[in-house]
């Protein structure tokens, strides 16, 4: 009796802990949220159940295997602040590496960006998608169509000097081509008085968006402020004088700035800038000249990105989801009960009061953990059930059993543990070596399947051999030995 | 005295019966191959609300078409409307395309899924999901699929050398084998979807499968010790007949959540139910007419060799 007062001070305060980790709210519950909403706020979800983008990208890069950890860090870094200064607040960007190669082609090193909550990933991708290199550009003709134009107004001289200096111009779309359709015929090397330059975007050491204080008349409210580095201060010097030297209407007059292979703005020069601080007027939203300060001021990515892989799921999806397995979980839990309760009769309760401790506890560890629920986790929980009862049942057989040999129901409980206690440990151990290797080396949400399976299956030992035990010794004197032989002579002989 | 089932006597024909459905599963493995899902194949699938609750998967092909021809190869299925009650009824369409063309990436999909189907009253905020795979993650994931299985597959022989003999591991293995191939001929049978999450199915089956021999051979352990003399056939009979029950109730159990599951889970995790709802049935026979069979064939082949022996010696 001694060994179970201390299995019952246990008992209680696993589940008080358990408890006390889901009800008390940890950062902001949602506005009129009720108990349960409140509860699932502790429960990190999984973009999957949630709702919102996830975006994996590898990095394009011949780089070592060993420098490319290094080169993730910082591609993460610009990624970062990228979304911040976006309003991205709860997007996380993280590395992904692979714990083993899958083949020669298949990049090991990755970088995942997981933005919850949005569906319209145009914006973010723009932000995020959109990496390669930053750089400034001459603009020789500017067209509107939805196709790229067939034709440039450009003299053969022209071309072919642009061609000698290795700078041959190529058609660009504007970054919000679904807006404007503008198409933009770009050098990359820019002419001042016959010398062709190059101004690297990452010359730009800050750019930052603000309201114009005095904005000329019919123009947009806002502006983006830029500050060059000592270098990019005299390039851009130079630039900016030959362009100033332009007729007003002049495609020359205009400077583009490129993300890759998007024009993100092509202003004016309207006058030339010596100290290296320059604005960019006549933006008419402050969205627009925010995106545009983002990507020209947060630095250039050291590497080239490309999609890997990409999912979106809207928030009306996941809600669809968690309500199916929520019935799911729910109708399968009380089939299992009832089922318990019909075949084992009193000690049926047993089973289903271990059930219900044993869900306590999973979501409790899943809290405290951090761990996220993903849509295959819930599958774990799901199955956790069955292992739970499993335990039940086997400690039950064995107990008939002792007691069919003329045990008193006390010894009959004691005698049950001591013999199932390895056969649980040996049965669960497997299912936990297999949760291990999916954990190591699952992707994304298979991860999320051996998070639960693990914890639910070592939860399930704990739960068959700790409160089960406790709960069968306190109920042992009210079971009725000779009832119970009967019943389970009765229950074989149909089977058979 | 209790009644007790003579499971090892017709051993012969249930491993027959096995290899039967084996060889038959097997051709259809071969002959109509698996239903892969993008994050198998690499691709792009597209979920998308109607409200024309009317359309068939035919009209939406033909819309899709219009916009871009790959959509005529393309596999639609309508799904389940969303049991959302504030929202009107919609109608819902899964749109796959897999394909190593580049071009076809998931942006310029999604425009012309919106396109085609503007007709309809499809908006941009009608796409619910877009899944883009490279063909690079489709081959990590295949490639984590086999590592997986059979590094889990090792980990369990040696595990069970370790804490019981060689021959239980030979039989769970051969249990684990059958169970799996049976369970894989079963997708291919029906046509059902093949994903990650299926990987994750046949994992947990190995583990819910291993579970049920595990207990079997823990008995038979025990009354080896216990029955000492009798012939292998016996002891391995009387083990399952002492385990019967807790392995029906526990397949019962299992197979009812299982089962809840399938019905109720959308098309993410069906696929999942459906392979462990084959699984917890193959899972519960295996460990009583492949597991126990060859350790039985196991331990007999030994002892022959073991009498064998000085008779060759006079």
């Amino acid at each position: 009796m001694r060994a179970n007062q201390k299995r019952l001070i246990i008992i209680v305060a696993v589940l008080i802990a358990a408890a006390l980790v889901l009800i008390i709210p940890r950062g902001p519950a949602p506005e009129g949220a009720n108990f349960l909403e409140r509860v699932a706020a502790n429960i990190r979800l999984g973009l999957d159940i949630r709702g919102g983008a996830l975006l994996e990208y590898q990095m394009l890069t011949d780089a070592p295997v060993a420098e490319q950890a290094d080169l993730a860090e910082r591609v993460i870094g610009v990624l970062r602040r990228r979304l911040d200064a976006a309003g991205f607040t709860e997007a996380t960007v993280e590395k992904i590496s692979t714990a083993i190669e899958f083949g020669e082609d298949v990049p090991n090193v990755r970088v995942r960006v997981q933005i919850p909550g949005i569906t319209d990933i145009e914006r973010a991708e723009a932000l995020v998608g959109q990496t390669g290199r930053l750089y400034f550009a001459d603009v020789l003709d500017v067209q509107t169509s939805s196709a790229m134009p067939d034709s440039a107004e450009i003299t053969p001289l022209e071309l072919s000097r642009r061609r000698l200096q290795e700078a041959e111009p190529y058609w660009l779309k504007h970054l919000h081509f679904e807006e404007t359709n503008r198409w933009y015929y770009v050098s990359p090397k820019i002419n001042v008085a016959n010398r062709y330059v190059e101004l690297d975007g990452s010359l730009v050491t800050e750019a930052r968006a603000q309201v114009n204080p005095q904005p000329s008349p019919g123009q947009g409210r806002y502006m983006v402020t830029l500050r060059f580095s000592s270098e990019g201060a005299s390039v851009f010097r130079d630039v900016t004088q030959s362009k100033v030297g332009y007729a007003v209407g002049d495609n020359r007059k205009l400077l583009a700035i490129i993300l890759d292979d998007r024009v993100i703005i092509a202003p004016v020069v309207q006058s030339a800038i010596t100290d290296g601080n320059a604005v960019i007027e006549g933006l008419t939203n402050l969205d627009e000249a925010r995106e545009v300060a983002i990507l020209v001021g947060s630095g250039n990515l050291p590497v080239e990105l490309a999609s890997f892989n990409k999912q979106v799921l809207s928030p009306t999806l996941g809600r669809d989801i968690i309500n199916t397995s929520l019935w799911a979980g729910l109708v399968g839990l009380a089939i299992i009960m009832i089922y318990m309760v019909v075949f084992y009769g009193k000690i049926g309760l047993v089973a289903d009061i271990a059930l219900l401790y044993n869900s306590l506890l999973l979501f409790g560890v899943l809290s405290i953990t951090g761990s996220i629920l993903t849509l295959p986790g819930i599958a774990g929980i799901i199955l956790t059930i069955g292992t739970t009862v499993d335990g039940n049942v086997l400690i039950f057989e064995r107990m008939k059993e002792e007691l069919r040999l003329g045990k008193t129901p006390e010894n009959a409980v004691d005698g049950a543990f001591s013999k199932v206690t390895w056969t649980i440990f040996d049965a669960n151990l497997t299912t936990v070596l297999a949760g291990l290797v999916l954990l190591y080396f699952g992707t994304g949400t298979v991860k999320g399947f051996a998070t639960t399976l693990i914890i639910g299956v070592l939860g399930a030992m704990f739960t068959n051999l700790v409160v089960s035990r406790a709960l069968l010794v306190g109920f042992a004197h009210t079971i009725n030995p000779r009832r119970y032989v009967s019943r389970t002579v009765e229950a074989e002989g149909s089977d058979g | 005295m209790k009644r007790s089932v003579d499971f090892v006597g017709k051993r012969k024909i249930f491993i027959v019966i096995s290899l039967v459905l084996i060889a038959f599963l097997l051709v259809s493995i071969f002959a109509r191959g698996f239903n892969f899902g993008v994050d198998f194949a690499g691709g792009v699938e597209i979920s998308v609300a109607v409200p024309d609750m009317e359309m068939t998967v035919g009209d939406v092909r033909e819309l899709l078409t219009e916009v871009d021809p790959a959509f005529a190869g393309a596999r639609i299925i309508r799904q389940r409307p969303l049991t959302d009650p504030e929202a009107e009824q919609r109608s819902r369409f899964s749109i796959v395309i897999t394909s190593d063309d580049d071009t076809l990436d998931g942006d310029y999909l999604t425009d012309a899924v919106v396109q085609g189907l503007e007709g309809k009253g499809v908006t941009r905020d009608d796409i619910l999901s877009i899944s883009s795979i490279s063909g690079y993650a489709a081959q990590e994931i295949r490639g984590f699929a086999w590592i997986a299985v059979i590094l889990v597959v090792a980990l369990v022989l040696m595990y069970i050398t370790v804490r019981f003999r060689f021959s239980f591991g030979l039989g769970a293995i051969f249990a684990l084998v059958h169970d799996v191939v049976i369970v894989m001929g079963f997708y291919s049978l029906f046509g059902m979807e093949f994903n990650a999450p299926v990987v994750a199915a046949l994992l947990t089956l190995l583990g819910y499968s291993l579970n049920d021999t595990i207990v079997v051979f823990d008995r038979v352990r025990e009354n080896l010790k216990k029955m000492r003399g009798q012939t292998i056939e016996n002891i391995v009979n009387r083990s399952i007949n002492e385990v019967i029950v807790r392995s029906l109730n526990t397949s019962i159990t299992t197979f009812s959540v299982v089962l809840m599951l399938f019905i109720f889970s959308g098309e993410v995790l069906r696929p999942f139910a459906f392979g462990m709802l084959v699984g917890v049935i193959v899972g519960t026979y295996s460990s009583l007419y492949i597991a126990a069979p060859v350790v039985i064939n196991w331990m007999k082949l030994r002892e022959s060799r073991i009498q064998a022996k000085p008779a060759t010696k006079s």
